[in-house]
């Protein structure tokens, strides 16, 4: 297949995500206009304009009316998805990394950047759906990280909020009362993504430390680990398939010491099951930032230090081989 | 396929370059082609004043694909942000489609194509050093022969190159004389001193690979030390190489064993082909096809 290249974005890609139906992608970039792509054809439908810095993370409402970003203006913002109409700016105290709608919209996270003395901390707040002007007080704050939050994720009945950082452990927390729950030393170094699968059973965590491993959602379990020779920067696990795509490359800063054969920026795909390396897909200049399986696990996107947005559809014979691999 | 540009008219090709330069930018012709394509030409006019025409040929297949309701309102979507205003589809320059194929590569466990290319690279690399090699020879040739019996240096060069060269004309006079005598005051290297053999014994520049083996499908992880560890058993080694990646200084799975003795690496190969060591099973054979030539004989990979 004949890859789409997205160049909408003038810096390194930071994350990439489908909505729900995986109709439409969003990207975000270090430079400030969060993107929004058609999956199908590769279109450009629309930036969202009014970030004054790097945008961080991106996430996307159940109906994909709204859009909230988190960037390192030192805020988070909500748009409404189809006319990138700003609606509504919460601020920080230092850059906010990492945002997330609970499930059914009702509530908003975001987490910050642990900066100038700051804290990196969960706020919760209040979204309703029905009005552009929002509540500016948080309903809850999460303390308790050591390093800078890199992720949040609702659980899927809205119990809990998972969080990954990068003092390598994964947090549960109550989202009731904000109790730290459950805590798991996931990586000997920082951590980079934590992705759930498709049927909120497990979740996969990126690291640093060269491996993404594999943990059961309720209990925290480790299952599996995917060694490599880089650092892996986000992994993914396939929604219909026993494959999991990891992502990463020597890093950033030491990218123009060498070749890029030595880089190892290919994706990967490893068997969900017995860790083994599958195959690998070439295509970026720099370390892959970020990678996505579309919601029917029919296509990928992957996003690299190098700006680019690559939207990988499969071919046969990949379904072919996905097949066999899935018992 | 710049086709319909200049249908009818009897425009020189080189003329087609150049627009009229009245009025602004010509609109957009679409022109419907009779096998279901559309050639679209655009006209554009670049920031140093020169008119650009993009001839295209758009080939519109339609699929028809069931989807939800919203999915199928957000289709409708206006652009907005910094794509504000333009038309559906896809824009020039921000949207493209690889150049290239790319797909899944698939692990296998077989790297013969691989091995095959890092074959031919090593041969050609052989031949170079055999080539830079000869020069050298030639080189110091000419030298013995200009000057002959003016410096000593001179004579300890020519006299290893008429070593070397065992085809090359017997210098006159003074070397044959040195070399059997031993004359007082000049210089004689050791092989050449009195009690040495005749034969001028093992000169720095030449390969014999007579007595070389080739071990392919070594496992990654093995050092030039394992695999003396596993051939010095059938005799006195000369040489070993394992080929390495010239950037990542990994090891590319094959190496080249030098023994002394011919009837060593014989043994070699007899006992070490089809040997697994580590996970892999080993396979040797002699590293070239003999082909003994007059004069390329000595020096190596003749291929």
């Amino acid at each position: 297949m004949r890859p789409f290249l997205l160049k909408g974005h003038e810096r390194p890609i930071t994350r990439v995500k489908f909505n729900r139906e995986g109709d439409l992608l969003f990207t975000t970039s270090m430079d400030k206009s969060p993107t929004c792509w058609r999956s199908s054809n590769g279109e450009r439908i629309g930036t969202y304009k009014g970030h004054n810095g790097a945008v961080r993370d991106i996430d996307i409402t159940y109906n994909s009316e709204r859009v909230i970003t988190a960037s390192a203006d030192n805020s988070a913002m909500l748009w409404r998805a189809d006319t990138g109409e700003k609606l509504y700016q919460w601020h920080f105290q230092s850059p906010a990394r990492a945002v997330c709608f609970s499930p059914g919209d009702g509530l908003i996270a975001v987490a910050t950047t642990k900066l100038m003395g700051q804290p990196s901390n969960i706020y919760i707040f209040e979204h309703d759906m029905n009005s552009d002007e929002q509540s500016e007080e948080p309903v809850m704050v999460l303390e308790g990280h050591e390093g800078t939050i890199v992720r949040v994720v609702w659980y899927p009945t809205g119990e809990y909020i998972i969080s990954a950082a990068e003092d390598g452990t994964v947090r549960k927390w109550d989202a009731e009362n904000g109790e730290e729950i459950a805590r798991v030393e996931a990586h000997e170094n920082i951590i980079r993504d934590c992705q759930f699968s498709s049927d909120y059973t497990m979740f996969i965590t990126s690291s640093k430390d060269h491996t993404a491993k594999l943990w059961t959602l309720h209990d925290f379990e480790l299952m599996k680990t995917y060694s490599v020779d880089h650092p892996v920067n986000s992994a993914s696990i396939s929604p219909i398939f026993s494959h999991v795509l990891l992502g990463g490359g020597q890093e950033a800063s030491m990218v123009t010491t060498t070749t890029d054969r030595q880089g190892k920026f290919e994706a990967k795909i490893f068997h969900l099951v017995y860790e083994e390396e599958l195959g690998r897909v070439k295509g970026h200049f720099g370390p892959i930032n970020t990678v996505a399986f579309s919601p029917d696990g029919k296509m990928y996107v992957s996003g690299g230090e190098d700006g680019y947005v690559r939207l990988h559809g499969f071919d046969d014979e990949y379904f072919d081989k996905g097949k066999e691999d899935t018992v | 396929m710049a086709t319909d540009v200049a249908e009818g008219a009897n425009v020189d090709w080189g003329d087609d370059t150049d627009f009229p330069s009245t009025g602004g930018i010509p609109p957009q012709e679409v022109t419907q082609n009779p096998d279901g394509t559309k050639t679209v030409i655009d006209y554009g006019m670049s920031e140093d004043g020169y008119l650009s025409k993009t001839t295209s040929v758009i080939k519109v297949e339609k699929v028809t694909k069931t989807v939800s309701r919203a999915v199928a309102a957000r289709k409708n979507w206006n652009k907005f942000g910094d794509c504000h205003g333009k038309q559906p589809g896809l824009e020039r320059g921000i949207t493209s489609i690889s150049m290239d194929e790319i797909s899944v590569e698939w692990i296998t466990n077989d790297e013969d194509e691989d091995e095959e290319e890092e074959e031919i690279n090593y041969a050609k690399k052989a031949r170079q050093d055999i080539q830079s090699h000869l020069k050298m020879l030639r080189f110091k040739k000419r030298l013995e022969e200009k000057k002959l019996g003016v410096d000593n240096w001179a004579q300890m060069m020519s006299m290893q190159a008429s070593a070397n060269t065992p085809n090359a004309p017997p210098a006159p006079g003074l070397r044959q004389a040195e070399s059997s005598s031993g004359a007082p005051g000049k210089y004689v290297p050791p092989s050449k001193r009195g009690g040495a053999s005749g034969t001028a014994g093992e000169s720095m520049y030449s390969r014999d690979d007579s007595a070389t083996v080739r071990i392919s499908n070594v496992s990654r992880s093995t050092q030039e030390a394992d695999l003396e560890e596993l051939c010095k058993r059938f005799g006195p080694i000369r040489r070993i190489f394992l080929s390495r990646d010239r950037e990542t200084g990994e090891s590319k799975g094959f190496a080249f064993v030098a023994f002394v003795n011919v009837q060593d690496a014989a043994r070699c190969i007899e006992k070490l082909d089809g040997f697994g060591y580590d996970h892999l099973i080993l396979s040797v054979e002699w590293s070239k096809p003999r082909e003994p030539r007059d004069g390329e004989s000595r020096s190596g990979f003749g291929r």
